[in-house]
């Protein structure tokens, strides 16, 4: 993560805490956040993933290179990063992300990594500057519709360091209008803006809804009354988990958020077999074919 | 009725508890099973200063990421806070 967008988020939190903390404390802050980040290889995660009967979970790649300097790791260097942890398990899947300002350099790259290297899907960051809609993307979404590739782009807020523009549900309808064989996950809109990606779902049949950032929802217990609203609008095939790590880590682990899910069932708000469409099934229904056969689930 | 041992940080975590928590509790009616959360009034903006407050009062670094995720309790907090002095007499 980029030091710049730690620092945004940092100062958010900060100025949501209903206290004032004194120096010591702030700079204690920092250091147990800085915490939650700190798992490069991946081996919190796998742990975490065991204990909650978790198969496989997609690593997301964001392009940072063009939002800010001074980035460390080239954006070659970090889908390289992300094939290494394909190559060593079968437990990840990875969603490529590149600028789309990065002209047809970029395009060849999200190429090899989802012609060569493994990648299964596109992630776009539109706080980084662009919109989903982006005539510059659309090279890309020809090669996910040639690929059976779904497209994973942030809906709402994020670091104070970044701009919000572009990040509203609607940024995604005209790319889901021109390709209707390419399959959009709106990432956290099933709690973020949910009511107006709510509306786009129910109407476009090629865009889905991912759960990450629920906790946030579970916290406020709002959860339910939001899982209540897309289920009465028909929307049980449309949700995908997806638990946001490593940000939410300090209010529980991985087995906390699935049994948040399955508990549903227990509550009366799902079936079963909608607790496993939303904590796989649906999510494997889109994957393309050859991640479908090797993932019992996926998150 | 309290059940947990009476120690001074234990204890200081209680006032904290009850000082923070939405709930009108006095120290005495924290029980060790209660939820922070549910129980207690205890959100996740108010947990934040609880271990910032805890931990200023130790005057040490009493908590990690992996120790947090797995506070669920008032117990649950009991314990993060003994088993972490315990590793400090130990060093």
């Amino acid at each position: 993560m980029p030091q710049e967008f730690f620092n945004g988020w940092l100062r958010t939190i900060k100025s949501n805490l209903p206290f004032r903390p004194v120096p010591a404390q702030d700079q204690r802050l920092d250091e147990l956040l800085f915490e939650l980040n700190e798992d490069p290889e991946c081996v919190s995660l796998l742990r975490e993933m065991d204990a909650a009967g978790i198969d496989q979970a997609v690593l997301l790649v964001i392009d940072f290179g063009l939002a800010y300097k001074n980035i460390e790791l080239t954006i070659e260097e970090i889908h390289l990063a992300h094939k290494k942890l394909l190559d060593q398990s079968g437990r990840f899947l990875a969603f490529s992300n590149v600028d789309p300002r990065r002209g047809r350099e970029g395009l060849g790259l999200f190429e090899k990594a989802v012609r060569e290297w493994g990648f299964s899907g596109m992630k776009l960051y539109p706080p980084c500057g662009y919109s989903p809609d982006a005539r510059s993307l659309f090279p890309y979404y020809e090669i996910c519709r040639e690929l059976h590739l779904p497209v994973l782009t942030h809906i709402g807020p994020t670091t104070a360091t970044l701009p919000f523009r572009h990040t509203q549900p609607q940024y995604v309808d005209d790319a889901a209008f021109h390709f209707p064989d390419v399959n959009f996950i709106l990432g956290h809109a099933a709690v973020t803006h949910y009511q107006d990606a709510a509306l786009l779902a129910q109407y476009r049949p090629n865009i889905f809804l991912d759960l990450s950032g629920f906790q946030t929802a579970i916290n406020r217990d709002e959860f339910r009354n939001v899982i209540k609203w897309h289920l009465s609008r028909g929307l049980g095939r449309k949700l995908l988990f997806g638990s946001d790590w490593p940000v939410h880590r300090f209010w529980g682990k991985q087995r906390d958020w699935v049994e948040k899910v399955t508990a549903l069932e227990t509550e009366s708000l799902m079936s079963k077999e909608q607790i496993d469409d939303v904590l796989g099934n649906n999510l494997l229904g889109i994957l393309p074919r050859a991640e479908r056969k090797r993932a019992k689930h996926g998150t | 009725m309290q059940n947990t041992e009476l120690r001074p940080d234990v204890e200081f975590a209680r006032q904290m508890v009850a000082k923070l928590g939405n709930k009108g509790l006095k120290p005495g009616d924290i029980r060790d099973e209660m939820a922070l959360k549910q129980d207690l009034g205890i959100d996740s903006l108010l947990f934040i200063r609880l271990i910032l407050e805890l931990e200023r009062k130790s005057s040490t670094r009493i908590f990690n990421v992996q120790m947090i995720a797995q506070i669920k309790t008032f117990k649950d907090l009991c314990g993060a806070i003994s088993s972490s002095m315990t590793e400090k007499k130990r060093e």
